[in-house]
């Protein structure tokens, strides 16, 4: 563990210098982040703008789930995205070799090679935004609730990390099909909303989206003082499932690699 | 002409070649659509009404949006940063070719590919809306299959257009990641993909009626719900008409001037 965080504490230093050296490269990637951010909250302000209330959510309560989801989606390119990335490239290349050389778990190396520190700015809008719409509500936020909060998002940035983790996999059996690496954003689109709002529309679509929604709403809903145990428990289960499946997947797509390229 | 029909079906086969990419691309291009039209399938109630449009209109909007973006959209700009970056645009200099129309008809190959299978993704949704959704959808679209295919044309030209002129910054701008986000966040809200724009605030529709992102897809597609009239569609196809014509005569003059700063080197 201790030489797992020095190697880390080396890749963090050389992606700042890497920032530093490409400032352009930077600045543009704070920019376009808080783009795709400012589309998520006029994606859900819009639909709010036609509905002052949807199965019990207004739209300051949606604005925290906003909020949880732009924390994700940018904490999970922030640290996984630059390495992930670039695997389908490696697999076409048949450079994967030179990693799985290394002393390392292979997974673990590709996931965290490379951290782009300008996705870490937009966490920061959406905790300004979460700040700014419990405020709005009147809500104050208790310590417990911090910490069961965190607890959640931890658990949420896991299972969407295994999510791309599953869908990366796919390069090892489909050469040419580097674009399935944004698939898993896609999906992550579902969870702008609150779960509930899926309700209306029947049992089929609410139980697919189920496991997508739950981490934005799970986090949001306990900084809003709603019960949220079960779904918590829900959590927890989807995402510990759903981390052991894409490690196995992984594990198992491995072995096709031949090194050969495409 | 001959030649870029040979590109066309060069590229067509192509396409061909590449399906699980293509599949993946219509994947991408489906889900939030249909997220956004299974929300608003919940919250308008059967036999309610938004802004004149039914539940069942309001889901079908997201799906024929799905389905006409897949022919229209193009993201050139980006191949396009990258043919100057790597200086790759000195080999199409050196063929018989006009680049602009090279990869208009490579496009439009790719285009036709992505629309065939959009129409498989299509039928599915209308299927899971249907039956196992319960929202009766029916496709109104007699009278106006004539007039369709020439206005989703046009809003793949216009398209082409303005993702042409956005690639051709890279003449002059490097890292142009920004300001493609940016501009492709701003295509897609004023195009109507987030909601029809006659859901977004009075001021903003009305001003956006004079660029040509609503008449890319929003128009067309409020059009084959029948909720268009013809006056209306046929001022769509003017202002279509108009910066059609206005993309290709500066992308003319920029080309021009983006080629003289040009040095083939690469980066």
């Amino acid at each position: 563990m201790i030489r797992f965080i020095r190697i880390y504490r080396s890749v963090v230093l050389r992606s700042f210098s890497e920032d530093v050296i490409y400032r352009g490269n930077f600045v543009s990637n704070i920019v376009a982040s808080l783009s795709w951010s400012f589309l998520s909250l006029a994606s859900v302000l819009l639909v709010f703008s036609n509905f002052p209330s949807l199965n019990g959510w207004g739209s300051d309560q949606a604005l925290v789930v906003v909020g949880f989801y732009i924390i994700e989606k940018d904490l999970v390119i922030a640290f996984f995205r630059g390495g992930l990335k670039r695997v389908a490239n490696l697999i076409l290349t048949g450079e994967l070799d030179s990693l799985l050389l290394k002393p390392i778990d292979s997974q673990l190396y590709v996931s965290t090679v490379k951290v782009i520190l300008a996705h870490l700015i937009t966490p920061v809008f959406g905790l300004w935004l979460i700040h700014q719409s419990l405020a709005r509500l009147n809500y104050v936020l208790t310590v417990w609730h911090l910490v069961y909060a965190v607890a959640a998002l931890l658990l949420a940035v896991l299972f969407f990390y295994s999510l791309v983790i599953f869908f990366v996999s796919f390069n090892f059996y489909f050469l040419g099909i580097d674009n399935i690496f944004d698939l898993p954003w896609r999906f992550l689109d579902a969870s702008r909303f609150p779960q509930d709002v899926y309700r209306g529309v029947g049992a089929p679509v609410f139980l697919t989206l189920f496991p997508l929604t739950l981490i934005t709403t799970v986090p949001a809903k306990i900084v809003l003082g709603i019960p949220a145990q079960p779904l918590f428990i829900s959590l927890v289960i989807t995402t510990f499932i759903m981390f052991l499946v894409s490690r196995k997947l992984w594990q198992i797509s491995l072995r096709r690699y031949t090194s050969a390229g495409g | 002409m001959k030649k870029y029909w040979f590109v066309f079906k060069a590229s067509f086969q192509r396409a061909l070649e590449y399906r699980a990419r293509a599949l993946v691309w219509v994947l991408i291009d489906v889900l939030t659509p249909t997220f956004l039209a299974f929300i608003f399938a919940a919250a308008v109630k059967p036999g309610q009404s938004l802004f004149g449009y039914s539940r069942a209109d309001l889901v079908l909007y997201f799906l024929l949006f799905i389905l006409f973006k897949s022919f229209v959209s193009s993201h050139f700009e980006e191949a396009m940063n990258d043919h100057v970056k790597n200086a790759l645009i000195s080999n199409y200099l050196l063929k018989p070719v006009n680049y602009f129309w090279y990869h208009l008809f490579s496009h439009m190959a790719w285009a036709v590919h992505r629309v065939l299978l959009s129409l498989l993704t299509f039928s599915v949704l209308l299927i899971v809306f249907n039956s196992l959704l319960g929202i009766k959808i029916q496709l109104r679209l007699e009278g106006r299959l004539l007039l369709l295919p020439l206005i989703l044309f046009m809003s793949l030209l216009a398209d082409y257009g303005y993702s042409f002129l956005l690639g051709l910054t890279s003449f002059w701008l490097i890292e142009n990641f920004a300001l493609y986000s940016a501009a492709g966040i701003l295509v897609y809200i004023s195009s109507g993909g987030l909601v029809p724009l006659d859901l977004m605030p009075k001021g903003m529709s009305a001003f956006l009626r004079f660029t040509p992102f609503p008449h890319l897809l929003y128009t067309p597609v409020k059009f084959s719900l029948g909720l268009v009239p013809f006056p209306l569609i046929l001022e769509s196809v003017l202002v279509l008409f108009f910066w059609i014509l206005v993309f290709f005569f500066v992308i003319r003059r920029v080309w021009a001037a983006g080629l003289r700063r040009y040095e083939g080197v690469g980066l």
